[in-house]
């Protein structure tokens, strides 16, 4: 029963939780048939406090718990301001999806933009993820 | 009495507390006669949801009620429905726009 449990376990926490941040819709043009596509980037996430509890849970030593909870504080110092999902270490990883997309649809004749801003939740770790759904004319 | 508080505590859990989790609108237009909506939702038990794929098909639904022409003024609002402690709760995302003559 234990082992069943475990492995359930193991199965729902490796399937990673999916988390919407942000949707957003843009303009439709209906007067042209378009070919639907998408374009996706991702980055790992890192949960630095469910990282720090279980440190503190896999250690019996009280001085390496403080220390840990030093460590913790003094980078949340610096991690200040709204944010949505986990702390990714390269900011710039959404930076060229204009590029993919226009790589996507070379005309740029692109309509229906779905953008969706979502994460997949591990253990300690996530996806922080950016996709973009539209319909791109390639005729144009 | 007892019944009766139960039964108000019940209600007031199941209908939920709507919280926003986000809100866009796109450049609105001058023709505003014909409104299309579209609307997508999940219901979640605990955080168990492995994916956001309701959200896709929103903008092909709005699109459908739109033959021909084009669909500006877009607001998409994104909420969350807390049924019971966030055991339960739902996500739903709405967008509304006008339907305008291409």
């Amino acid at each position: 029963m234990r082992s069943i449990l475990a492995g359930l376990g193991l199965i729902l926490s490796l399937q990673g939780c999916a988390f919407l941040h942000h949707v957003q819709l843009g303009d439709i043009d209906n007067t042209a048939k378009g070919t639907p596509f998408e374009v996706k980037v991702s980055e790992t996430g890192i949960d630095l406090q469910e990282a720090k509890n279980i440190g503190k849970a896999l250690s019996r030593n009280a001085k390496n718990n403080k220390a840990m909870d030093d460590i913790a504080g003094a980078i949340a110092l610096f991690q200040m301001g709204p944010r949505t999902g986990n702390l990714v270490y390269n900011p710039d990883y959404a930076r060229n999806i204009g590029q993919m997309i226009l790589a996507e649809c070379p005309s740029g004749r692109i309509t229906g933009i779905t953008a969706i801003r979502e994460s997949a939740k591990y253990p300690v770790i996530s996806g922080e993820i950016v996709r973009i759904r539209g319909f791109c004319d390639r005729k144009g | 009495m007892f019944k009766t508080l139960v039964a108000g505590v019940l209600m007031m859990a199941m209908s939920g507390c709507v919280s926003l989790q986000s809100l866009s609108v796109t450049q609105i237009p001058k023709e505003r006669k014909k409104i299309v909506k579209a609307e997508s939702s999940r219901f979640i038990v605990f955080a168990f949801n492995f994916d956001n794929d309701y959200v896709n098909n929103l903008s092909r639904d709005l699109a459908e009620q739109c033959p021909g022409g084009a669909v500006k003024g877009i607001v998409t609002k994104d909420e969350a429905v807390n049924y019971f402690l966030w055991i339960f709760h739902s996500r739903r995302v709405t967008a509304t726009g006008y339907c305008v003559n291409g």
